[in-house]
C-alpha cells in the first residue's frame, strides 16, 4: 500500500515538470510548416507557380479570421462587415508575406519542436526553434481549434509577437483614420512586398 | 592619466541628468501607482493577451508592467477579439522627440548606412566580419559577467567566464566563438538594462536616442551602468580609443542592423510604431529570459 502511494506520487511529481508534449496541435503545424518550408527549399523566389504553392500551403495555415480579429481587438466592431472581410483578406496577405520572408532566412536549418502546451480555452502554443550553426532562433505559434483543425493564430519570432505588433501599428492608425484608410494602407504595403509584385 | 579617466565619467554622469530628466517630468503623468512594477513576476506571460481591468481609463498604462498580473500567455476563456483590450501603448511621452530621432536614424540608415554597408560588405567580407564582432563581444566580456552577478545568477557567470576562457586562449583572443559550439556555453543577453529589469524595474518610458536607435529610460541607464563596465573606462586609454571601438563594432555590424531595419519598413504599416513595439516586446523576452529556471 505504502509502496502505491509513493509511486504514485512519484508519477505525479514527474508528471508536474511535463509541461509540454507532442500533441495533436503541434503533429498538425509540423506537417504544415514542413510543407512551406519544402516550397521554399525546391524553388526560388520568382520561380513559376512559387507564389501560388505558397499560397495554397498558406490556406490551411494560419486562421485568417482570428487573425484579423484578435489584431484589430476592440477596433473590429468598427469596421463595417465588407470592411471586415477586406481588411481579413489584406491583413492576412501581408502577415502571410512577412511570416514567409522571416523564415525564408532559414531554410536550410533545422526546426526542432519543442512540445505543446496549452492556453486554456481550446488553444495551444506549439515552441519550436530552428537551429543554426550559431544560434538558435526561438519561433512560438499559437494555435486554435475553431473549426475542426488547428489554425495558426499568432507567430512569436524571438519574442516579438507578430499579432501583437501590428496591433499596435493599427491602434495607431485607427486612432486618426479610418477603417478604409487603413485597409488601403494595408493592401499598398502588401503590394510592394516581393510576392505581391508577381501578381 | 586621472584627467582621461574622468572624461568618461563626467560622460556618463552627463547622460544620466539626460535622461534622468524627463523621468521626473514623467513621474506626474503616472497613471496607476498601485500598478506593481514589471517584469518581477517570472510568468511566462505573451503581453499581448495579459488582460487589463481598465483598458480604455488607461490608455497609456505600462503594457508590459501589467502583463505578468495575468495567467500564462491567456486571454480569459470565451473571450473573443470583441472583449479583447486593445493594445495598451507603453507611454511614450516623448514621442515628438522620439518620432524626430527615428526619422533622422531612418535618413541616416539610408543615405550613409546603405552605401556603406555595400561598399563594406564588398571589401570586408562575412568572415571577416564575424572575427570582428566576435573580438568585440569577447572584449566586453567583463561587463556581462558584472551583470550575471548583479542578476545574482552565479551560473550565467561561470558560463561567462568559461565562454572568456576559452575563447580568449583557443579562440585566439575571441576571434572564434569555439566555447559557442556547446549548445550549453552559447552567447547569452546580458546587460545593465536587463538587469534593472530582474530586479523590477519597468521600461519607464520609450526613448530613441541619435544614432543608436530604440532605448527606453531603463535601457538608456542601463547603458550608462554598461559604458562604466567597459574595460577601456578603466585604463589609460584616450576616451577616443574606447568610443572608436564602439563606433568600430557597431559599423561593423551595421549591415546586420540594416538588415532588420529594412525588413522592419517592409512589412510595417507604420514603421515607428512597428519599431517601438518589437523593441518593448524584445527587451521583455530579454528580461523574461533573465527570470527563467
Amino acid at each position: 500500500m505504502k509502496r502505491a502511494v509513493g509511486g504514485l506520487l512519484l508519477a505525479c511529481i514527474l508528471s508536474l515538470g511535463q509541461t509540454a508534449w507532442a500533441g495533436p496541435a503541434q503533429d498538425t503545424l509540423k506537417s504544415d510548416v514542413d510543407a512551406v518550408l519544402s516550397v521554399l527549399r525546391s524553388t526560388k523566389a520568382g520561380d513559376p507557380g512559387r507564389t501560388e504553392r505558397l499560397a495554397k500551403d498558406m490556406e490551411s495555415f494560419f486562421d485568417a479570421k482570428e487573425l484579423a480579429r484578435r489584431t484589430l481587438a476592440l477596433n473590429w466592431t468598427k469596421f463595417s462587415p465588407q470592411e471586415q472581410d477586406s481588411f481579413t483578406q489584406a491583413f492576412v496577405q501581408l502577415l502571410e508575406n512577412t511570416y514567409v520572408r522571416r523564415i525564408e532566412t532559414y531554410t536550410n536549418e533545422q526546426v526542432v519542436y519543442l512540445g505543446e502546451s496549452p492556453l486554456g480555452d481550446g488553444r495551444v502554443e506549439v515552441s519550436t526553434k530552428i537551429v543554426t550553426s550559431r544560434r538558435e532562433v526561438p519561433i512560438t505559434y499559437r494555435l486554435i481549434n475553431g473549426s475542426g483543425a488547428w489554425k495558426v493564430y499568432d507567430v512569436v519570432i524571438e519574442g516579438v509577437s507578430l499579432v501583437q505588433n501590428y496591433r499596435s501599428q493599427f491602434e495607431q492608425i485607427l486612432g486618426q483614420e479610418s477603417p478604409a484608410r487603413l485597409i488601403e494602407r494595408v493592401k499598398k504595403i502588401e503590394a510592394e512586398g516581393p510576392q505581391g509584385n508577381q501578381k | 592619466m586621472s584627467a582621461n579617466k574622468k572624461i568618461p565619467a563626467l560622460a556618463a554622469l552627463l547622460i544620466l541628468v539626460f535622461t534622468a530628466l524627463p523621468a521626473c517630468a514623467y513621474k506626474q503623468q503616472t497613471p496607476d501607482p498601485t500598478v506593481p512594477a514589471g517584469d518581477q513576476t517570472p510568468v511566462r506571460v505573451p503581453m499581448a493577451y495579459a488582460m487589463d481591468q481598465t483598458p480604455d481609463k488607461a490608455p497609456k498604462a505600462y503594457a508590459e508592467d501589467k502583463a505578468p498580473a495575468a495567467s500564462a500567455g491567456n486571454d480569459q476563456p470565451g473571450t473573443a477579439a470583441d472583449e479583447e483590450p486593445a493594445a495598451k501603448p507603453t507611454p511614450d511621452p516623448l514621442m515628438g522627440w522620439n518620432r524626430f530621432w527615428f526619422g533622422f536614424n531612418d535618413a541616416f540608415l539610408t543615405y550613409f548606412g546603405k552605401p556603406f554597408v555595400t561598399v563594406y560588405t564588398f571589401v570586408v567580407p562575412n568572415y571577416l566580419r564575424e572575427r570582428v564582432h566576435n573580438a568585440y563581444r569577447n572584449y566586453l566580456f567583463p561587463m556581462r559577467f558584472l551583470n550575471a552577478l548583479l542578476q545574482l545568477r552565479p551560473d550565467k557567470a561561470s558560463r561567462e567566464l568559461g565562454r572568456f576562457i576559452i575563447n580568449t586562449t583557443f579562440g585566439l583572443g575571441g576571434l572564434y566563438d569555439l566555447a559557442g559550439t556547446n549548445p550549453n556555453m552559447r552567447a547569452q543577453t546580458l546587460d545593465f538594462g536587463q538587469t534593472l529589469g530582474v530586479w523590477g524595474a519597468g521600461q519607464g518610458f520609450y526613448l530613441v536616442l541619435p544614432l543608436l536607435g530604440p532605448s527606453s529610460l531603463r535601457d538608456g541607464i542601463g547603458l550608462v551602468g554598461d559604458t562604466a563596465a567597459d574595460p577601456m573606462t578603466y585604463v589609460s586609454t584616450p576616451i577616443l580609443l574606447s568610443l572608436g571601438m564602439s563606433v568600430g563594432n557597431n559599423l561593423n555590424d551595421l549591415p546586420h542592423t540594416l538588415s532588420i531595419y529594412e525588413e522592419l519598413k517592409r512589412s510595417s504599416v507604420e514603421p515607428y510604431v512597428s519599431a517601438r513595439d518589437a523593441y518593448l516586446q524584445l527587451r521583455q523576452e530579454d528580461v523574461r529570459q533573465a527570470l527563467a529556471k
